[in-house]
């Protein structure tokens, strides 16, 4: 980096801090940062909105097709925008409202990839959708002949079940899925007609119900025989998904402003990985375990409340954790956002899915009832201690999700086009590693509980990545879970089942996201504030009220960095023996 | 399809960057107005919805107290910004917004008054709200012997009042309507409690679910026995089923201040009367055209029989959208966004919706009302005379473009932190349309025009029928003797009607505003339309950008009009009528 570029962006930087930031006027922060760009992205919401209401149809090339028409449009209509006249958060806006557009196309058309691959299937799909559209427009309907069309469907629809199930062909669990959302698809443009005309239209109501019927429960059934295609599940009842593959990890790193390839990452996560090794190991001393942190962890877990009690230890750990963020004056917190979370207990149900306690609007506790199994109730307990809560009441709550919640809905509200896991996990992770830098942790214990979500968090991007480049299986990363960062074996499973199993299409980068998001904050502060450039304060102040968007692009608009309309991710967030960003 | 459109917007956003200074008129119309006041409407939203997460118990005198505060504290904030330095659209926006501060606060102390009038049937209330406040706080455990003994003790209590209130005769409609919120507000924090504490607290997992359902169910019991002293005969106005409560003169006007309209409910009545005179007069050309002489009714008897055969209908309907989007676009009324005509969609109407809606309605997609084969055959043949072609071709642009749909579409994309929303604007605005497509001779047949005349009288009658029954001078069955002979309503859909229009949840204006919002858009077009100084495509285009609020507002943005912080409503919008030809 230049001087010149280095003053202007100070230059810059104070402009922002003068004209936005509470602290230094008592003006607030505007509406929007200019007009042009938030009310594209506005009238761009509300167009999709109404394209995705009237276009019903799952899967079908119809609705794909006028998505990617009205992505292209306003692609178009960014084209036309002079990009350097905009100020810094409007060509900020601009750069992620115009890759959000393309990622949109790019799925669209791996969609319909994936769509080309099943329809050979239903040779009759075409049908199906024209007669949907008709009715869409009201036309009258011949009811005879859609009766014995629908009829001969529903036979045609038995012969290729039975061809399928006599049939060796081969899907992967990705194909499986959009086989039953197009089967799926069907259903709705069939009901659609149907509803539609039965009862209103004498004919139709005489000729079509016992069809539709038949019909509608064929259709029910083929689903059925795709998902037998599905491989068997494994010891934990989990069907492995497929990974993405490595060339699919480098374009969601790139969408996400990751400069860096899965290998780097990976040797990010073992580095950090590693001086957690040698933290766990001082404070497993200190308990008097030795080097045997495993026995140390496993002393922690034993100190949980009676049940019942749960409720009153968190409240006591969130207002530790206030306390110490507003005696240090970290950032400014909203009153109305102290008084209004709300406390709940997690049902049973959820908890299957959940072993911890989640944040947001309100708290969600994670902690037994009477209806579970006693070896569940033990586990959650153990799992739930007070020292592993002490360490993430922030993340759930204040500053974490719950005031980002908050935030989110008041500042830059039309950003919420940008959301990504890197600014909420991220940012929320943070707040866990500057905790600990601040000597927020007071003994041994809470070291450790603080150390088991840090490895946790590691570990996250070791499985993901493992996973997602093919080399372990759903089992493997459980037992690494276990073994290495010290889990209960049934939170473990929990854990893995949402991102790894068939029938999701979920982020594959969402549980990497927390580590890395949270290491790009740290540099940031580095940077900004142990730079002496901005108090604490006004650095989270500022960066709470940009709403969600990669880090890059918030280190951008708190720097005044240049960009231009070619602009790509560079920022190398990690550099271990220049940054020294973990003590 | 959408290109030009786009291409529009691009252009329009091209000039504003080229003119650094002051941005032109016309790119003006698609952004925010100024910072601060959508900043401030969203803001107060934003808190609103963070409350109403944390307080949820209805009725409650906490929630109540938390909510008034909140006003106070965004008038204390407005009171703080400068409003001569405000442009004239965040000049209305702080007017506005202060209304509906000041409203709120009048409506809460109304519900306080309400509540504190039937205490005594409500001992236990407080302990129950202390019980959700301290398992909201969740600092200490409960004692949980002493909630089962307290839930015995108040279910002793409950029943008691039970007895007492079979006898009793002092409660009104609104005492019971009360009674009833304040039950459901006790339930939901008692279920507040209990799901937080049930299961995972082994006390009271022990001693307080039997209870806790035995409790619950009394309370419901309880307000069983409040809502039937409704239907018991004491409180019914007449023999018509009907019960309300008329709001009286005085909130009438208060009423209607608040929605900008400086008329009294007389003066509103002689209005509707003028209206009806000359749809009367209308009428009578139309039928003397088909030859039913003075004998009107004989006519629209006529034209109800031309309704098309069941499953005739979609298609029909399709084909008087297209004629009435045809006449817009030829007539270059306003701007259509091509997307709002390619998703504007069709669904037929469940029977049981039907009950309570006899004609078809509008808003994302129309909702087609048609008889099925499970409803009772003269009911079938009553919605097919009521949904005659030439009916359904008087109002498809009222409920789809440029009324409804459209102003839904707009709302969504234009001043989209405006909360000022009013049927004065809403359904002003898409009665004004058919009184437009009337004065350009969008009707073709006589039929047509007594199609769109019925439902031009039942605008009028609205206004009558509903403000003489808040006023105290009518019955609910003089309404729908009312309905049935002015305005030849077949009697379920007039009893339908009133019974709809009376409820203690919509407002007592809501059936005026259509003829009066309606009138108000007619006058402000001869003021700015008829008088040259604007074309009528861009006044339609300007008004949908506004958003919805009251029409002397989207006037005085308009006609930039000095305003006062303390403006009070004096626009006489009818004093230049007749508006018709």
């Amino acid at each position: 980096m230049t001087h010149i570029v280095k003053i202007k962006g100070i230059i810059a930087l104070i402009l922002f801090v003068i004209s936005t930031l509470p602290s230094s006027a008592q003006q607030e922060l505007s509406a929007v940062p200019c007009q042009e760009v938030p009310h594209l992205i506005q009238q761009f919401t509300a167009d999709r909105r109404a394209v995705n209401r009237f276009y019903t149809v799952g899967m079908s090339p119809e609705r794909r097709e006028r998505l990617i028409l009205l992505y292209n449009d306003y692609l178009t209509a960014l084209d036309g925008l002079d990009f350097n006249v905009l100020n810094q958060e409007c060509k900020v806006d601009y750069l992620l409202f115009r890759r959000n557009l393309n990622e949109y196309i790019r799925f669209a058309k791996k969609e319909e990839e994936e769509f080309k691959k099943v329809v050979t299937w239903f040779p009759f799909a075409d049908s199906v959708y024209a007669l949907e559209k008709k009715r869409r427009r009201g036309a009258s309907i011949d009811a005879k002949r859609v009766a014995i069309y629908w009829n001969n469907l529903a036979k045609e629809v038995r012969q290729l079940n039975e061809r399928f199930v006599e049939s060796d062909a081969q899907f992967t669990t990705g194909e499986i899925l959009t086989a039953k959302q197009t089967i799926a698809g069907f259903q709705t443009a069939l009901t659609s007609v149907f509803e539609f005309y039965n009862g209103y239209d004498p004919s139709f109501t005489w000729w079509a119900e016992r069809p539709y019927k038949q019909l509608d429960s064929t259709l029910s059934r083929f689903a059925t025989q795709f998902e037998s295609k599905l491989p068997p599940a494994d010891q934990n009842g989990i069907i492995s998904r497929e990974p993405v593959g490595r060339d699919e990890l480098v374009k969601l790193f790139t969408y996400e402003m990751i400069p860096y390839t899965p290998e780097e990452i990976y040797e990010i996560a073992q580095k950090e990985m590693a001086w957690c090794d040698q933290e766990l190991i001082k404070a497993s001393r200190e308990l008097g375990f030795g080097d045997d942190w495993r026995k140390a962890n496993e002393y922690v877990k034993e100190q949980y409340v009676d049940p019942g009690k749960q409720p009153e230890t968190i409240l006591r750990l969130y207002n530790e954790s206030i306390d110490f963020i507003k005696s240090n004056d970290l950032i400014t917190i909203p009153p109305l956002a102290e008084e209004t979370w709300g406390m709940i207990m997690m049902t049973p149900q959820r908890q299957r899915y959940t072993a911890f306690f989640t944040g947001g609007w309100e708290i969600s506790i994670s902690y037994p009832t009477n209806t579970m199994d006693i070896d569940q109730r033990l586990m959650s307990m153990r799992g739930n201690n007070p020292h592993f809560s002490r360490a993430t009441v922030h993340h759930e709550l204040i500053p974490g999700h719950n005031l980002q919640f908050f935030m989110r809905d008041r500042y830059r509200t039309y950003r919420s086009e940008f959301s990504t896991p890197f600014w909420m996990e991220g940012w929320a992770l943070y707040w866990e590693l500057l905790l600990w830098d601040k000597k927020f942790p007071q003994t041994p214990e809470d070291r450790i509980g603080m150390l088991f979500w840090r490895r946790h968090r590691c570990a996250r991007i070791i499985f993901s990545l493992n996973f997602h480049l093919g080399k372990w299986t759903p089992q493997q990363c459980i037992d690494y879970l276990v073994d290495e960062v010290g889990h209960e074996r049934e939170n473990a499973i929990s854990e893995i089942r949402g991102p790894l199993s068939a029938g999701t299409r979920g982020a594959p980068l969402y549980q990497i996201a927390y580590l890395l998001g949270g290491i790009q904050m740290m540099h940031m502060k580095k940077e900004l504030v142990d730079g002496g450039q901005l108090s604490y304060r006004d650095f989270h102040d500022g960066i709470i009220k940009l709403n969600a968007m990669p880090m890059e692009m918030i280190r951008a608009v708190l720097t005044g960095r240049p960009l231009t309309k070619e602009y790509k991710t560079q920022w190398r967030f990690y550099d271990d023996n220049d940054l020294k960003i973990i003590k | 399809m959408r290109t030009s459109l786009l291409r529009s917007r691009v252009i329009v956003a091209a000039l504003l960057l080229l003119a650094p200074g002051r941005a032109p008129a016309q790119a003006d119309n698609e952004f925010v107005p100024c910072q601060v006041m959508p900043q401030l409407i969203t803001r107060y939203d934003a808190d609103l919805a963070s409350l109403r997460i944390a307080y949820i118990v209805e009725y409650s005198p906490e929630r109540r107290a938390r909510f008034e505060k909140h006003d106070r504290d965004y008038l204390d904030k407005l009171s703080k910004i400068d409003f001569s330095s405000l442009s004239q659209e965040c000049q209305v926006d702080y007017i506005l917004f202060k209304r509906d501060r000041e409203e709120q606060l009048r409506l809460s102390q109304a519900e306080r008054e309400a509540v504190e009038k039937i205490t005594k049937w409500f001992p236990f209330a407080e302990a129950i709200y202390d019980e959700e406040r301290f398992r909201r706080d969740g600092s200490d455990i409960p004692d949980s012997k002493q909630i089962a003994l307290r839930y015995t003790d108040m279910i002793k209590q409950i029943k008691a009042l039970r007895a007492q209130l079979k006898t009793d005769e002092s409660l009104n409609v609104l005492d019971i309507y009360t009674a009833g919120n304040i039950i459901t507000g006790l339930q939901t924090a008692l279920r507040s409690a209990y799901e937080f504490y049930n299961g995972y607290d082994p006390l009271y997992t022990w001693w307080v679910p039997l209870p806790y359902e035995n409790l619950v169910r009394e309370l419901s019991g309880y307000a069983d026995d409040f809502g039937e002293q409704l239907v018991a005969g004491r409180l019914q106005m007449d023999d018509s089923g009907i019960v309300g409560k008329p709001v009286g003169r005085e909130e009438l006007i208060k009423l209607l201040r608040y929605d900008f309209i400086p008329y009294t409910p007389e003066e509103l009545i002689d209005i509707a009367m003028k209206e009806f005179e000359w749809c009367d007069a209308e009428a009578l050309k139309a039928s003397r055209e088909m030859g039913f002489g003075d004998d009107w009714k004989a006519a629209q008897e006529k034209v109800k029989e031309t309704y098309v055969p069941a499953g005739g209908k979609p298609a029909l309907i399709r084909r008087l959208f297209n004629e009435s989007l045809d006449f817009i676009k030829a007539h270059d009324l306003a701007t259509i966004d091509p997307l709002a005509v390619e998703v504007w969609g069709l669904r037929m109407m469940s029977p049981e919706r039907q009950l309570v809606n006899p004609f078809f309605t509008g808003g994302t997609s129309i909702s087609i009302s048609y008889p099925t084969n499970t409803m009772e055959v003269e009911d079938r043949m009553m919605s097919m005379r009521g949904n005659n072609p030439h009916f359904s071709r008087a109002t498809v642009h009222h409920e789809s473009i440029v009324g409804h749909h459209y102003q839904r579409m707009m709302t969504n994309r234009y001043r989209t932190y405006r909360s000022f929303g009013t049927p004065f604007w809403t359904e002003g605005w898409a009665l004004y349309w058919e009184f437009l497509l009337y004065d350009m001779d969008f009707p073709q047949s006589p039929e047509d025009r007594l199609g769109m005349l019925f439902w031009r009288m039942h605008r009028c009658a609205r206004v009558i029928f509903s403000l003489n029954y808040h006023l105290g001078k009518w019955t609910p069955q003089e309404c729908i003797d009312f309905l049935v002979d002015r305005v030849v309503f077949e009697r379920a859909n007039a009893e339908a009607e009133v019974r709809r229009s009376f409820g203690l949840r919509i407002t007592p204006l809501y059936q005026l505003a259509y003829m009066m919002g309606g009138l108000q858009f007619s006058g402000l077009k001869r003021e700015l339309v008829d008088s040259g100084k604007m074309p009528i495509k861009e006044f339609h285009d300007k008004v949908l950008t506004l958003n919805a609020m009251p029409v002397e507002m989207v006037r005085a943005i308009l006609t930039e009009q000095p305003l006062d912080k303390n403006f009070k409503t004096s626009w006489k919008f009818y004093e230049q009528a007749p508006f018709w030809k």
